[in-house]
C-alpha cells in the first residue's frame, strides 16, 4: 500500500487533472440552466490552476528513474510541456467562456472532454513506454475528435471532424504498426530498453531494414499528430470547420504534445548517447534520419506558406501558417542534438503566446461580427485600436521580426540549423519566413492602411476580460522577445534528455 | 536611492498623460471636425511633471550638497542590463556634481519654457502633442545627464534627438519645416554613428561600459596614446554632431523652422549643450590626448568665428540668435579644449539662462506681431512691448557680456582659460592665436546681439503698427529668466571672490589647470569689457541712425556683405558635394532597386503566387486526395530510410 502510494505520488497532477474532469461532469449536472459554462469553466479553471501547482512542486525534483511501475517519467521535460499544456488549456477555457460559437447547452461535456484531452496530451509527454504514448495519444485524438464536431448543427464543423476522425484512424494504425515492429525486434515496449537493443542491432551490422521500416511508420503517425508535410492535408479544413476555442486546442497543446512525444522518442530510440558512443551504423542512422527530417521540414513550412498566401479566410490562413511554423519547429528537432532539441523548447513556447493571442483575436472577432474574411477586417484598426494592436504584435511574432520572441525564437532555430550543417535549410527558412510577411501583413494592412470609412463593422468592442487575456499575450509575445534569458535558460534545463 | 529614478519619470509620465489626452481629441475629431484639446489641463499636467522634476532634483541636489566625501548619489536599477559577450552593460543613473546641475538647468528652464508655451501654442491644433514631445524630450534629456554608462546615455541621446526632429517639423503640413527636421536627422545620424564607434572602442578597449570605468582606465594609463586619441576624436564626432559643431552644424539654422519655445528649450539651452556635456563627463580622455583635446579647441574656436560671421548680417531674428548659439557652442568647446572644463560649464549654465531668454523673447515678439520673424520689417516695438524689451535687454548684454551680466564673467573665464589652460597641440603659441579668435568672436557677438534688439525695438515701426500685447504666462517665465541671467554671475566671480561652480564640480573636473597672476586677471578683464562695450557702441552708431543709414554702409562693401549673407556659401557647398552625391548614389541606386532588385522580388513574388496556387489547389477538401498524398508520403519516408545511405 505504501508502495502504491509513493509511486502514485509522481502523478498528483494527473489524478488531479482527472478528478477535475469528472467534476466538471458533476458541476454540469446540478448547475442551474444558462449558467454552464460560467460555472464548470469557473471549476475547470480551478482544476487546471491546482494542477498547475502540483505541476510546479515537481519540477526540479529528481524522481526515481521510472515511477508508477516503470510507466511514467517524470522529469523536467515532461513537466515543461505539461505546464504548456495547462497554459494553452486555461486559455482555451477561457476563450470558451467568452465565444459565443460554441453551442449553449451541454457545456459541462464539452470542458470535460477538453480536459480528457489534456490528459492524453500529459500522458504523451511523460512516458518512454511506448503502449502508454499510444494510449495518450488516442485518448488526446478521441476527445479532439468530439471537440472538433462540437457545433453540432454546422456542417462545416461536421465535416471538420469526419475528416479528423478518418486521417487520425490511418495514423494512429500505421503508426501502431511501426511500434509493433519495434517491439517484434526488440521484445520491449520500453523505449529505455529499446535504445541500447537497437544499438546493438546496429553493432551486429545485420542491416537497418526493419528498423528503416519502423521508424518511417512511427514518423508518419508523429508527422501527422505536428501536421507536417505531407501529412497534413486535413489540418486547414479541420481548424476552419471546428470551433475557434477547439482550433486553438488543436493548434497549440495538441501540437505541441505532439512534439514531446516525438523528441521523447527520437532521443530514446536513435541519438547514441554521447558518453557511451555508439556504433558507426547507429550514427549514420542518427544523421540520415535528421536530414530526412529536415527534408520533411522545408517540405511543410514552403507548402505551409504557400498556400497560406492565397487564402481570405483569417482562420484557414492560420491553419496553414501552422502548418509552416510545425515546419520551422522541425528544423530544430532535425539537428538531433540538445542545442536544436532546446532551441524547439524555446520556440513552442514563443509560438504558444502568439498563436493563442492570433486565434484569440480571430475568436472574438468571429464572434461580435459572425465574419471570418481577412478583407472585412479593413478599417478595424481605427474601430478597435486595442485588439488591432495586439493583433499586429502577434503578425510580427509570426512573421519572426524583432523585438517580438519570434524572432529570438527563429534566431535559435537557425543558429541550431547552421551549425548542424543545414545550411540550405535554413536559407529555405529564410526565403519563407519573407514569403509569410506578405500574408500576415496583409491582415495588419486591411486593419490599418484601410480608412475608417470602410470598415464594414462598427467597433469590435473587446469586454474587460478578454482585453486582458490579449494583453498578457501580447505582453508575454514581445516580453520573450527582449527578455529571453531566464525562458532560454528553463528550457535549456528541461532539455535534459540529450547531454 | 528611489527618488533618483522619479527624476526622469515624472516628465515621462507627463508625456504619457498628454499623448492620450492627444489620442483622445484625435478620437473626438472624428465626430467634430474642430474639437479642441483641454489646453489648461494639458499645460498643466506638462508644466506641473517637469516643475516636480526641478522640485526632486533641488531635494536630490541639497542631499548630495550635504553628504560627505565622494559628493555622488547612485542608483542601480541593475547591473547586468544587457549582458554581451564582454563586459555587461549595467542601467544605472549618477547623480553627482556635474549631472546635478545640469539636472536643475534641464528641469528648471525646461518648467518656465513649458509655462511658457502655454501661451506660445494657445489654439494650436497639436497643442497636447506639443506638450507630449516636449515632456518627452525632457525626459530623454534628463537620462542623458543622469546616466552612469554610455548605453543608457546614448538611450537619452537618441531620445533628445528624435524629440528635437518631432519639434522642429512640427508644423509638418510646410514641406519647408518637415525638411529641416529630416535635415537635422540626418545630420545628427553622422554624429551618432561617431558616438557609438567611440562607445564600442571604449568598452572594448578599457572593459567596462561605465564613465567611472573608462575614465578611470584611461587615468591609469590602461590605454596607449594613439587609442586615447582615436576614442577622443570619435566622441568628438558625436559631440560636433548634437552641439552644431563644424562641419556638421548645418542642421541648427534650419531647425529654428520648429516653433520657438523648442528653440529656446532644445536649440540653445540643453540638447546643443549635450556634446559638451559629453567631453567634460569624459575629460580624462581629452587630458591625456593633446591631438584630442586641440582638435575640440580649434574646431570650437573656428565654428565660433564663423557661426557669429554669418549672425552679423541674418534677418531673420530666429537665424540671429542661431548663429550665435553656435557660436556660443563654439566657446563652450574652445574652453572644453584648452582644459578649462570648469569656465566652460559655467558659461554653458549662464548662456543656458540667457539664450532661453533671448530666444522666448524673440518669441514674444513673434507672437505680438503675428509670426513675423524679419527684423527689417519690425522697429519701434520698445513702446507696444516694454517687458519683452527690458528682458531682452538684460538677456543681450548677458549674452554681449556687458560687465557685471553673467555672459561677461563666464565668457571672460573661458578667454583667461585658453590663456592659462594647457597648449594647444602641445604648442604654447596657439593659444594666443585662439585668444585672438575668441576675443574676435566676442566683438562681434556684442555687435550683432545689439543690432538685434535696435532693430527690432528702436527707431520707427516697419511693418506692423498694431501688436497684440502678450499675456502673463508670456512674460513672467521672461522675468525669471531675466533675474537668472543677472544673477548667475554668483556662480564664479573672479580673483577668488567666487568660484561656487568650479569647487562644486571638483570632485568631476578635477582642479582647475594653470593660472594667471591677478595682474593679468584684469587685464583680461577689462580687455573683456572694453571688447563687449566697443560692439555695443557699433551696433548703436550703426542701427541707432535707423535702417537706412545701415543699408548704405553695408552696401559700401558688397562683397563681404554677401559673403556674409549667404552665409559664406556653405549649405551651397554642400549642396554641390555631398547632397549631389549622395543623390548621385540614391540614383543609381534607385536604378539598381527598380531593375535588379523589383525584378528579382516581383520574380520571387509571382513564382510564390503560382506555387502558392498550386498549394492550394493540393488540398482541394476531398478526403481521398488527401488520403493518397498520406499513403504516398508515408511510402516515400519509408523508402528514403530504407533506400537512401
Amino acid at each position: 500500500m505504501n508502495l502504491l502510494r509513493e509511486e502514485l505520488s509522481w502523478i498528483t497532477p494527473e489524478l488531479c487533472l482527472t478528478l477535475f474532469a469528472c467534476v466538471a461532469l458533476l458541476v454540469d449536472l446540478f448547475v442551474q440552466k444558462g449558467r454552464e459554462s460560467v460555472m464548470v469553466g469557473f471549476f475547470s479553471l480551478m482544476g487546471l490552476l491546482a494542477t498547475a501547482f502540483f505541476l510546479y512542486r515537481q519540477y526540479g525534483v529528481t524522481p526515481p528513474a521510472q515511477p508508477v511501475f516503470g510507466c511514467m517519467v517524470v522529469d523536467p521535460f515532461s513537466t515543461l510541456f505539461k505546464l504548456f499544456a495547462v497554459g494553452a488549456l486555461a486559455f482555451v477555457v477561457l476563450f470558451t467562456m467568452l465565444s459565443r460559437q460554441t453551442r449553449p447547452d451541454g457545456y459541462g461535456e464539452f470542458y470535460f472532454i477538453l480536459l480528457c484531452a489534456g490528459l492524453g496530451a500529459f500522458f504523451l509527454a511523460s512516458t518512454y513506454n511506448l503502449l502508454l504514448m499510444y494510449l495518450g495519444l488516442e485518448l488526446l485524438s478521441i476527445a479532439s475528435y468530439i471537440l472538433a464536431g462540437y457545433a453540432k448543427g454546422n456542417r462545416r464543423s461536421g465535416e471538420a471532424a469526419m475528416k479528423y476522425v478518418i486521417f487520425g484512424a490511418v495514423a494512429s494504425g500505421v503508426m501502431l504498426y511501426g511500434f509493433t515492429l519495434l517491439y517484434g525486434m526488440t521484445g520491449s515496449i520500453d523505449l529505455t530498453v529499446i535504445g541500447p537493443k537497437l544499438r546493438d542491432q546496429f553493432a551486429l551490422d545485420h542491416g537497418t531494414i526493419p528498423i528503416s521500416v519502423a521508424t518511417g511508420l512511427c514518423l508518419a503517425g508523429f508527422a501527422y499528430k505536428i501536421s507536417a508535410a505531407p501529412f497534413h492535408f486535413w489540418t486547414p479544413d479541420v481548424y476552419e470547420g471546428a470551433p475557434t476555442p477547439v482550433t486553438t486546442f488543436l493548434a497549440v497543446a495538441s501540437k505541441g504534445a505532439g512534439f514531446a512525444a516525438l523528441l521523447r522518442f527520437l532521443q530514446a530510440g536513435f541519438i547514441p548517447d554521447r558518453t557511451l558512443g555508439g556504433p558507426e551504423a547507429m550514427m549514420g542512422y542518427s544523421d540520415k534520419l535528421g536530414t530526412l527530417v529536415a527534408v520533411l521540414a522545408a517540405l511543410t513550412m514552403t507548402l505551409g506558406n504557400l498556400a497560406a498566401l492565397g487564402q481570405t479566410n483569417l482562420k484557414r490562413m492560420l491553419a496553414y501558417s501552422s502548418i509552416a511554423h510545425a515546419g520551422y519547429v522541425l528544423m530544430g528537432v532535425a539537428t538531433m542534438n540538445r542545442e536544436g532539441f532546446s532551441s524547439v523548447l524555446f520556440y513552442l513556447v514563443v509560438y504558444y503566446f502568439m498563436n493563442l493571442g492570433a486565434f484569440g483575436v480571430v475568436m472574438y472577432y468571429a464572434n461580435t461580427t459572425g465574419d471570418e474574411q481577412i478583407d472585412d477586417l479593413k478599417g478595424l484598426g481605427w474601430r478597435s485600436p486595442l485588439v488591432a494592436i495586439t493583433m499586429v504584435a502577434f503578425l510580427v511574432a509570426l512573421v519572426g521580426l524583432p523585438p517580438t520572441a519570434g524572432f529570438i525564437g527563429k534566431w535559435f532555430l537557425f543558429t541550431a540549423a547552421v551549425k548542424k550543417g543545414f545550411l540550405w535549410l535554413a536559407v529555405v527558412a529564410g526565403i519563407n519566413s519573407a514569403i509569410s510577411l506578405f500574408y500576415y501583413f496583409r491582415v495588419a494592412r486591411a486593419m490599418w492602411l484601410r480608412p475608417e470609412e470602410e470598415a464594414k463593422y462598427a467597433t469590435v468592442h473587446a469586454s474587460p476580460a478578454f482585453a486582458a487575456l490579449l494583453l498578457v499575450l501580447a505582453v508575454g509575445t514581445v516580453w520573450f522577445g527582449v527578455g529571453f534569458d531566464s525562458l532560454l535558460r528553463y528550457c535549456d534545463y528541461s532539455q535534459n534528455l540529450l547531454r | 536611492m528611489p527618488f533618483l529614478p522619479l527624476i526622469p519619470l515624472l516628465p515621462l509620465a507627463g508625456a504619457l498623460a498628454c499623448g492620450l489626452l492627444h489620442l483622445q481629441v484625435l478620437r473626438a475629431r472624428r465626430h467634430h471636425a474642430d474639437a479642441r484639446p483641454a489646453e489648461g489641463l494639458i499645460g498643466t499636467i506638462a508644466t506641473l511633471a517637469v516643475a516636480a522634476a526641478f522640485a526632486l532634483s533641488l531635494e536630490r541636489f541639497f542631499a548630495l550638497a550635504g553628504s560627505s566625501g565622494e559628493r555622488v548619489l547612485t542608483w542601480r536599477a541593475t547591473d547586468v542590463w544587457i549582458p554581451t559577450g564582454g563586459p555587461a552593460i549595467p542601467f544605472g543613473f549618477r547623480f553627482d556634481a556635474l549631472s546635478s546641475v545640469m539636472c536643475l538647468v534641464i528641469t528648471g528652464v525646461g518648467a518656465l519654457i513649458h509655462l511658457y508655451s502655454i501661451g506660445y501654442m494657445k489654439g494650436d491644433r497639436g497643442f497636447a502633442r506639443f506638450f507630449t514631445y516636449l515632456n518627452l524630450f525632457v525626459a530623454a534629456m534628463l537620462v542623458l545627464v543622469l546616466a552612469d554608462s554610455m548605453p543608457v546615455l546614448f538611450i537619452g541621446w537618441e531620445g533628445v534627438g528624435l524629440c528635437s526632429y518631432l519639434l522642429i517639423g512640427f508644423w509638418y503640413e510646410e514641406m519647408k519645416n518637415a525638411e529641416a527636421g529630416q535635415k537635422a536627422f540626418v545630420v545628427n545620424r553622422v554624429g551618432d554613428f561617431g558616438f557609438l564607434l567611440a562607445m564600442f572602442a571604449a568598452a572594448y578597449w578599457t572593459g567596462s561600459f561605465e564613465f567611472t570605468g573608462v575614465n578611470s582606465a584611461v587615468e591609469g594609463g590602461k590605454l596607449a596614446t594613439w587609442q586615447t586619441t582615436v576614442l577622443g576624436l570619435l566622441l568628438f564626432v558625436g559631440a560636433c554632431g548634437k552641439s552644431a559643431q563644424i562641419p556638421l552644424y548645418v542642421w541648427l539654422p534650419d531647425a529654428m523652422a520648429g516653433p520657438t519655445p523648442v528653440s529656446a528649450l532644445i536649440h540653445a539651452a540643453t540638447m546643443v549643450t549635450a556634446g559638451v556635456y559629453l567631453v567634460i563627463r569624459t575629460h580624462p580622455i581629452f587630458d591625456v590626448s593633446p591631438i584630442a583635446s586641440g582638435v575640440v579647441a580649434c574646431t570650437g574656436a573656428a565654428t565660433a568665428i564663423f557661426a557669429g560671421s554669418m549672425g552679423l548680417v541674418a534677418r531673420d531674428i530666429k537665424k540671429v540668435l542661431a548663429y550665435s548659439t553656435v557660436s556660443q557652442l563654439g566657446f563652450l568647446f574652445l574652453g572644453a579644449g584648452v582644459g578649462a572644463y570648469g569656465a566652460s560649464f559655467y558659461h554653458l549654465v549662464t548662456h543656458a539662462f540667457f539664450k532661453a531668454l533671448l530666444f522666448l523673447g524673440a518669441g514674444s515678439v513673434i507672437l505680438a506681431l503675428h509670426h513675423e520673424q524679419d527684423l527689417f520689417k519690425m522697429g519701434g516695438l520698445r513702446r507696444a512691448l516694454p517687458g519683452s524689451y527690458r528682458t531682452m535687454w538684460i538677456g543681450a548684454a548677458a549674452l554681449a557680456g556687458l560687465p557685471l551680466f553673467s555672459g561677461f564673467f563666464s565668457k571672460d573665464e573661458i578667454l583667461a582659460g585658453v590663456l592659462g589652460g594647457r597648449p594647444v597641440f602641445g604648442i604654447p603659441g596657439l593659444n594666443w592665436v585662439l585668444y585672438a579668435v575668441a576675443a574676435a568672436t566676442a566683438l562681434m557677438t556684442s555687435f550683432y546681439t545689439f543690432r538685434l534688439i535696435y532693430l527690432a525695438f528702436e527707431g520707427e515701426p516697419r511693418g506692423h503698427e498694431h501688436p497684440h500685447p502678450n499675456p502673463t504666462v508670456i512674460t513672467l517665465p521672461l522675468v525669471v529668466l531675466a533675474v537668472a541671467s543677472v544673477a548667475a554671475a554668483v556662480l564664479g566671480l573672479p580673483f577668488g571672490i567666487s568660484h561656487a561652480l568650479q569647487h562644486w564640480l571638483e570632485p568631476v573636473i578635477g582642479e582647475p589647470q594653470g593660472h594667471l597672476s591677478h595682474s593679468a586677471e584684469i587685464l583680461l578683464l577689462v580687455g573683456s569689457g572694453v571688447i563687449a562695450l566697443l560692439g555695443f557702441a557699433i551696433a548703436r552708431a550703426t542701427y541707432g541712425g535707423g535702417l537706412a543709414k545701415a543699408e548704405a554702409r553695408a552696401a559700401a562693401r558688397p562683397a563681404l556683405y554677401n559673403a556674409l549673407s549667404a552665409r559664406w556659401w556653405i549649405d551651397e557647398l554642400y549642396d554641390a558635394t555631398v547632397v549631389r552625391a549622395v543623390r548621385l548614389t540614391s540614383f543609381i541606386a534607385g536604378l539598381i532597386d527598380a531593375f535588379v532588385i523589383d525584378g528579382l522580388v516581383n520574380g520571387a513574388a509571382s513564382l510564390a503566387k503560382r506555387g502558392a496556387a498550386s498549394a492550394r489547389r493540393m488540398a482541394d477538401g476531398s478526403t481521398q486526395t488527401y488520403a493518397l498524398w498520406f499513403g504516398a508520403g508515408m511510402v516515400v519516408v519509408v523508402a528514403s530510410l530504407v533506400l537512401l545511405r
